[in-house]
């Protein structure tokens, strides 16, 4: 007698099922998956007790008819493909034939659908056992109802977790169908109250719902073509990032997936604004043809494989990167702005921008989406009017008054004529741009209304980043006048220095919030590694880590070399020689000429050797050992792109150039000043921050002189 | 013996309010003597003492403190009582405190939030009738609003009934006429209405009416006014704002201009079509849970929620007003942004309206003063966010709202932000706003500070370094002077106390200092009342715009509170048509449907006119969902007409005049009359009030008597609307009998709500279908409730065999 049997069915479908059901969330994601599949305009999911009681899924799509109820049940059996080559053009989440065998081999389930041209039919089943059908009560559209689940498998039943935290897990899985299909109202009841509900009204509604009013409005739009693949989503201001990745939703052709291509991709695209353990919010469409897209890899169907990973990756990340670069110059030109105007340094030198552009950039800054400067489209602005700008602050732009709107929590909300309390200057600032530095002015002179009238008028139109939401409005958000104000002011230097004394003169409460290190007295060195600068005007002083500084210079310096093709090699005395594996060898050699590109004289020496003859003169000091070996850490991440591993040659070189413990000298250090003439925000290339502010008043308060 | 002084006073003034159980502040309590103790005291669980007043027995008294006066008044208006507060008018002294009634307090005039519910009106009418007709007008003092009606020619009272119906108002006055009336009017018996109760005749004489109307509004002539164009009307406004001004006694700034009511602005809806439809009321406890109202009530405010009670209770009939509120909770649906953030501006607004009656009133507190400070602060936000409206509705709104910066300014320039919430307020004006009142609240509340200075003053200035100020209740502030230094001691300084080793002196500038600490408290309390007062007259200023602005807000409230529900359970644009025809497709009810949301609530459609389609015999068996069906219907109709989207996929709904229900399905109607009397007056009712535009909604005609004879009603009634009437009605019965009319007949039409039959089992599909039902299975349902099973098998038997 043989030992190998063929399994019974119900066995095996209890077997396949392990891999399809493993919880209470998959029975939910394979049936709305399929709710949706069959057009329906609105999906009601309830669940009770965690789901292990109840599960039921109620869609007002087509319908099935009454033959295919019970043949729905059966293994491999769907109506999404025929053939295997449709398997590589699938446009629906369903698509195995496996979820509601599985499902009902486990379960108690009970089917009740009806087409809008017949009659209400229902089916149950129970442990696979397929029951009669029979007419029944019904709208348009299918129920399904799956209680009881595992209750035949007590094993699996033990796994669960407790109530608490399946229903969790369904929860997670809601909110990323209802962000994968914005045009599908969900509703989600956990045992009977409303919990989530979006209205298909687009993806900003579905945003709106899930993670609430001041996410969004910390978000970004995006909408760019890159080759055949289109993105659409928004992604999250590196203010708001968080502590984990479960803020990162990506959907791809309609279906939620987690890749790792693309999670890092994004990351590294935000790697310059955030810190190691900090991670961004994204929510992400992607479109693309079906062709390069293999859906059939994990059986839970959470993964995909790409067939051109590395265009896939280079997508997200010039995407994400760019759009993050544009909100930061845009940041950044605020505060060129004020630092120019008590510098007198012209700007953007040979930046090819116009005036136009100069304008339009100094007049976006970012708080709170949908508020923006009430001028309507393509209208200019009118001196005689007032506009609303930025948070809660309205300002004419004839006199230069700013009147703030103090927000508190409490009940305290006046309208304040003169903004001179430090309080006012707090509500202008939306709550996530602590440290973007601003630039606050109360009075203006005469001569000062004089000099805007007569200077010629601009015209900032169409708003670069300022995409539309469903109601028409802008999204993006303008400066405060005041900004423009002092951008004119800084067009011509004697203007300038007339202008600045009058105010002076007139106020003293021209408050600057930038960075401005070669305004500052210097302080001295802690711990050789970080420089203490004061600004005794304003009761601050700063930290500037040195190392990180010296670092970012260097890579920024290094990194305008390499794009302009002006790399210095220095050649070394003695060739460096290392030995490499299999592995490692294949993969220094595939990256031969990016290393090349950056200045690195390498070439290979013999049988799984290397040998460097010459290193970038930016970085003579530079450690080879280190950084070899740092750099062979990589040897198992593939399929980056020329950016990226240019972007991380860079600046391990730059790490391992300077040396720990090194003192900067006088003239190093002035030359650090001068250079880091950017926002306080910046960080050096792996994320840190280079420069660290504290107010008098904290000092004091460690002192305990001020409670 | 005779009657003390006070208590002389006291008879003097209850004779004047004989009608109504007169407090009498004494002191620091309100008491009550001889019928009103006793009844007082039994209404609110007093202890009944005794008071000496002269005579030979005790007077009975009982009293409440002052402080909690609200709560019993609550009680004494809830239990039918008027209450008459007096107050001591002078300060206490040698001769009797003088005393007068300030208020009468009744169910209809209520200022105290206690007593109020926020989200409803609290309406006083009036009623003035003539042999021919009437005027009713009424008002609500807590927030201005003032109305006014006439009915008159045939069927007045009949009218006049619904209005009163729909306005519920809670307390009524009337001429010797109308009381007459209220005879006529049943439901004044079945306590759907309050008692009439009668007000002096002089009132409502037109020359005294006129001039009451001329001194509220400060006009010339009443004639610019369109309800003077009907005397009734004016002495009814007349009557009701004199009774309004004696009892209050005083000027209340902020009644509006008086709103004329037409007869036919509003849709038609019995007292029975407002129970049965659960408009603002479930028909099990008459409370707010399961009623429409609690179903589409998200506002935000508690002027929000009045206005949509309102809007619920009386639905419109002008196509083009229809309209626009469709249009604006269609913009409100589509652009989330502007109804969330409409929303969290409006949730702000702390009811204005009923601010500016408390301010009108001069019952007004710093810390309303507060109240109205925030919610004028919240306006611009809401000016911001209607910017951004499309539909003209909202747009007008926004010019509506005024911004009112002055007011807001001058609040909060003078009121502290935290003023708390007691009736005597001390200490809420800010600092900075009067120099004067800021020295004396220095002084009264750091006078131990300017002691101490004095001290250290006198110290250096004596060099007596032991130098200390005391206090005692004999002498006061004093400075003591041990006797080492008694040499050093100046001349300026006046003995006043020796002790063993210390004497005490007191100078002038301590005694000064001392006098003004002492009574600087008093003065700081005087001075700020005053300021108090002027700030509100000041603000009485701003009750027009104010009242204007709250009404614009309430409406912006109800129209975004309806886009909310709308978008939260799937409702769609009704279309209003002026033909007649009324299509619905997957309908459902909006209530029900709320309570059953796990399961799924099976929709129907609805295809009716006027033509081939406007009578439908609806049969099958109970609990099959037939009363629920034809609810929906109507609520569907109601629900367009009031300006909301309706639970369908679809819908087209005709201009509907009056919509009518007679469904039995709470038996508490019965007063004094048989189920079946009830039944046919409200056929009678029916019949003799339909149009062509109505909506009929029959729930089982005919019952409640021979089965011969009601088929015959039943049979009739049909008849009648389908062929003199027209109007469209839904007839559910168990008749089958009358499925024959379908082919006799044109326009009538069999549906039945489709049961399954599965062997022994019934499944109700809830579908509605054409064609008659065959079965009625009323045994299958009994046996479904349980009864006992011999019973269902001996009734099967004779059922077959009556067959």
């Amino acid at each position: 007698m043989g030992k190998i049997r063929v399994l019974p069915e119900n066995v095996h479908n209890k077997i396949a099922a392990g891999e399809v059901v493993e919880r209470p969330a998959s029975v939910v994601k394979e049936l709305a998956e399929n709710a949706v599949d069959s057009g329906a305009s609105c999906v009601t999911v309830s669940i009770t007790e965690g789901g292990a009681k109840e599960i039921t899924v109620c869609d007002n799509g087509c319908g099935m008819e009454p033959e295919d109820i019970s043949v729905a049940f059966l293994r491999h059996a769907t109506s999404k493909l025929q053939t295997a080559d449709e398997l590589f053009s699938i446009k629906t989440l369903g698509f195995r034939g496996e979820a509601l065998a599985g499902i009902a081999s486990v379960s108690r389930v009970k089917v009740v659908s009806k087409r809008a041209d017949g009659e209400a039919y229902g089916l149950e089943i129970e442990g696979g056992n397929i029951g009669k059908l029979h007419t029944d009560v019904g709208n348009d559209g299918t129920t399904i109802t799956v209680s009881d689940l595992f209750y035949n498998t007590p094993a699996r039943k033990k796994f669960l977790k407790t109530v608490r935290g399946e229903t969790a897990e369904i929860t997670n899985l809601m909110s990323r169908l209802m962000m994968a299909n914005p045009n599908v109202a969900f509703r989600y009841l956990i045992d009977g109250k409303q919990v989530l509900r979006t209205d298909g009204n687009g993806l900003d509604s579905a945003l709106y719902s899930v993670y609430g009013k001041n996410t969004l409005a910390s978000c970004m739009s995006v909408e760019s073509v890159y080759k055949s693949y289109v993105i659409k989503g928004f992604i999250g201001k590196p203010e708001i990032s968080r502590g984990n990745g479960t803020y990162q939703t990506l959907i791809i052709n309609g279906r939620y997936v987690v890749n790792n291509t693309v999670s890092s991709a994004v990351k590294a695209a935000y790697a310059p604004y955030l810190l190691k353990r900090q991670y961004p919010f994204y929510v992400l469409h992607l479109t693309m043809p079906c062709e390069e897209l293999d859906v059939n890899v994990h059986p839970n169907k959470l993964d995909v494989r790409f067939a051109d990973r590395k265009s896939i990756f280079s997508c997200f990340y010039v995407t994400v990167g760019k759009l993050l670069e544009e909100e930061r110059n845009r940041v950044k030109s605020v505060v060129h702005n004020s630092v120019n105007a008590q510098q007198s340094i012209p700007m953007y030198e040979g930046d090819g921008k116009t005036e136009g552009d100069i304008c339009i950039d100094a007049f976006n800054r970012s708080a709170q989406a949908g508020q923006c400067v009430d001028k309507g489209e393509g209208e200019s602005l009118d001196r005689s009017k007032e506009y609303n700008c930025g948070a809660n602050a309205k300002v004419n732009i004839q006199t230069g008054e700013v009147f703030f709107d103090n927000p508190t929590e409490s009940d305290t909300f006046g309208v304040l004529r003169n903004p001179t309390e430090s309080d006012t200057f707090g509500a202008l600032m939306s709550p996530l741009d602590n440290e973007v530095p601003f630039t606050k002015t109360t009075d203006i002179t005469e001569s000062r209304v004089d000099y805007i009238k007569s200077s010629n008028s601009y015209q900032p139109t169409d708003l670069p980043f300022a995409t539309k939401s469903p109601s028409g409005r802008p999204s993006g958000l303008y400066a405060s006048v005041s900004d423009i104000l002092t951008y004119r002011y800084a067009l011509s230097q004697s203007e300038v220095d007339e202008k600045r004394e009058l105010a002076d003169a007139k106020s003293n409460a021209f408050v600057q919030e930038s960075f401005l290190p070669t305004a500052l007295k210097y302080g001295g060195t802690v711990f050789e590694t970080y420089l203490l600068l004061s600004d005794i005007a304003n009761s601050t002083m700063y930290f500037v880590d040195q190392h990180a500084a010296h670092e970012r210079i260097l890579f920024d310096e290094f990194k305008k070399q390499i794009e302009a093709k002006n790399v210095a090699t220095q050649p070394m005395l003695f060739p460096y020689i290392f030995d490499v594996n299999a592995q490692e060898e294949q993969f220094v050699t595939d990256n031969l000429p990016y290393l090349r590109e950056c200045g690195f004289d390498i070439s290979a020496s013999g049988e799984h050797s290397f040998r460097i003859d010459g290193v970038p003169a930016l970085l003579t000091g530079i450690n080879l050992e280190k950084y070899v070996k740092q750099y062979l850490t990589d040897v198992n991440v593939e399929g980056e792109v020329r950016d990226v591993i240019v972007d991380k040659i860079a600046k391990t070189a730059c790490v391992n150039a300077i040396k720990a413990g090194d003192t900067l000298n006088q003239s190093q250090i002035d030359e650090i000043m001068s250079r880091l003439q950017s926002d306080i925000n910046l960080k050096c290339p792996h994320g840190r921050p280079l420069v660290v502010k504290v107010s008098r008043k904290e000092i004091e308060k460690w002192f305990l002189r001020i409670n | 013996m005779a009657l003390s002084p006070m208590m002389q006073q006291y008879m003097k003034t209850k004779e004047q309010y004989n009608d109504c159980i007169l407090m009498y502040r004494l002191g620091d309590f309100y008491e009550m003597f001889f019928e009103d103790a006793i009844e007082a005291g039994r209404i609110l669980d007093l202890v009944l003492t005794g008071r000496d007043c002269g005579l030979d027995k005790r007077a009975p008294m009982c009293g409440i403190p002052y402080h909690a006066v609200d709560n019993y008044v609550a009680k004494l208006v809830k239990a039918g009582r008027k209450v008459a507060i007096c107050e001591q008018l002078t300060q206490p002294g040698k001769v009797l405190v003088e005393r007068d009634v300030v208020r009468v307090i009744t169910a209809g005039t209520v200022m105290e939030d206690s007593i109020l519910d926020e989200k409803s009106n609290n309406y006083l009418g009036c009623l003035y009738a003539t042999a021919d007709g009437c005027a009713f007008s009424w008002c609500d003092i807590t927030t201005g609003e003032i109305n006014v009606a006439r009915y008159v020619g045939e069927k007045f009272v009949k009218r006049l009934q619904e209005c009163l119906v729909a306005v519920n108002p809670s307390e009524i006055i009337c001429n010797a006429k109308g009381i007459e009336l209220e005879a006529e009017i049943p439901f004044v018996k079945t306590g759907g209405i309050v008692k009439f109760s009668q007000f002096y005749e002089k009132f409502f004489a037109l020359s005294q009416a006129e001039s009451q109307i001329k001194e509220q509004y400060k006009v010339h002539s009443v004639s610019v006014y369109e309800f003077a164009a009907f005397p009734e009307c004016v002495c009814g406004v007349g009557a009701l704002l004199s009774f309004v001004a004696q009892t209050q006694k005083r000027f209340l700034a902020h009644i509006e201009t008086v709103k004329f009511i037409c007869d036919d602005s509003y849709m038609s809806l019995d007292y029975n079509t407002r129970r049965n439809l659960e408009l603002t009321e479930n028909s099990r406890d008459r409370k707010r849970r399961g009623s429409l109202l609690w179903l589409l009530d998200k506002t935000a405010t508690g002027s929000g929620g009045r206005m949509l009670r309102n809007w619920i209770s009386h639905p419109l009939r002008d196509i083009g007003e229809i309209n626009r509120r469709l249009d604006a909770v269609e913009n409100l649906v589509d652009d989330f942004l502007l109804r969330e953030g409409l929303f969290e501006a409006v949730s702000r607004e702390k009811d204005v309206e009923r601010l500016t009656g408390k301010l009108s009133y001069n019952m007004f507190t710093p810390y309303d003063c507060n109240l109205l400070r925030v919610s004028v602060g919240a306006i611009p936000k809401i000016k911001e966010a209607l910017g951004f409206a499309k539909s003209a509705y909202l747009k007008d709104l926004n010019i509506n709202i005024e911004e009112m910066s002055e007011l807001l300014e001058l609040i909060s320039a003078s009121i502290k932000f935290d003023a708390k919430k007691q009736v005597n307020e001390n200490d809420f004006i800010k600092e900075g706003f009067n120099a004067e009142l800021d020295k004396l609240r220095d002084l009264a509340f750091n006078g131990k500070k300017l002691l101490r200075e004095l001290e250290i003053r006198e110290r250096e200035s004596t060099g007596i370094k032991t130098l200390k100020v005391g206090f005692n209740k004999v002498f006061g502030y004093f400075i003591e002077v041990t006797n080492s230094f008694r040499d050093k001691v100046p001349e300026s300084y006046i003995r006043k106390q020796t002790l063993v080793n210390c004497e005490r002196y007191v100078t002038e500038e301590l005694k000064k200092l001392e006098e003004d600490i002492l009574t600087a408290e008093e003065k700081f309390n005087a001075l700020e009342k005053s300021l108090f007062e002027e700030l509100k007259k000041r603000l009485l200023v701003y009750i027009s715009p104010l009242q204007k602005t709250a009404n614009a807000i309430a409406q912006v409230d109800a129209l975004a509170s309806l886009a909310k529900v709308a978008v939260d359970n799937g409702y769609c644009k009704p279309v209003m048509t002026e033909d007649a025809a009324l299509r619905i497709k997957n309908g459902r009810h909006p209530v029900v449907e709320e309570f059953i949301r796990n399961e799924n609530y099976i929709s129907n459609d609805t295809i009716m006119d006027c033509g081939d389609n406007r009578t439908c015999i609806l049969t099958g068996p109970n609990m099959a969902g037939k009363s629920t069906y034809m609810r929906q219907v109507a609520l569907i109709v109601l629900m367009a007409h009031l300006g909301s989207f309706v639970p369908a996929s679809a819908a087209f709904v005709p201009l509907t005049d009056k919509i009518f229900t007679r469904v039995g399905a709470s038996d508490d109607l019965t007063f004094n009359q048989s189920t079946f009397m009830v039944e046919m007056l409200e056929a009678a009712y029916i019949l003799n009030n339909a149009t062509k535009s109505s909506l009929i909604i029959l729930d089982e005609l005919g019952r409640g008597t021979s089965t011969s004879d009601g088929l015959s009603i039943a049979q009739a009634v049909i008849e009648y609307i389908n062929s003199t009437i027209g109007a469209k009605v839904i007839f559910a019965t168990h008749f089958h009998e009358l499925n024959a009319l379908e082919s006799r007949v044109e326009g009538i039409k069999n549906y039945r709500i489709a049961v399954k039959e599965i062997g022994d089992q019934i499944v109700f599909l809830r579908k509605i279908e054409r064609g008659a039902a065959n079965k009625s299975f009323g045994i299958e349902v009994a046996e479904l409730a349980g009864v006992n099973k011999a019973v269902i098998i001996r009734a099967k038997e004779l059922a077959k065999s009556i067959k």
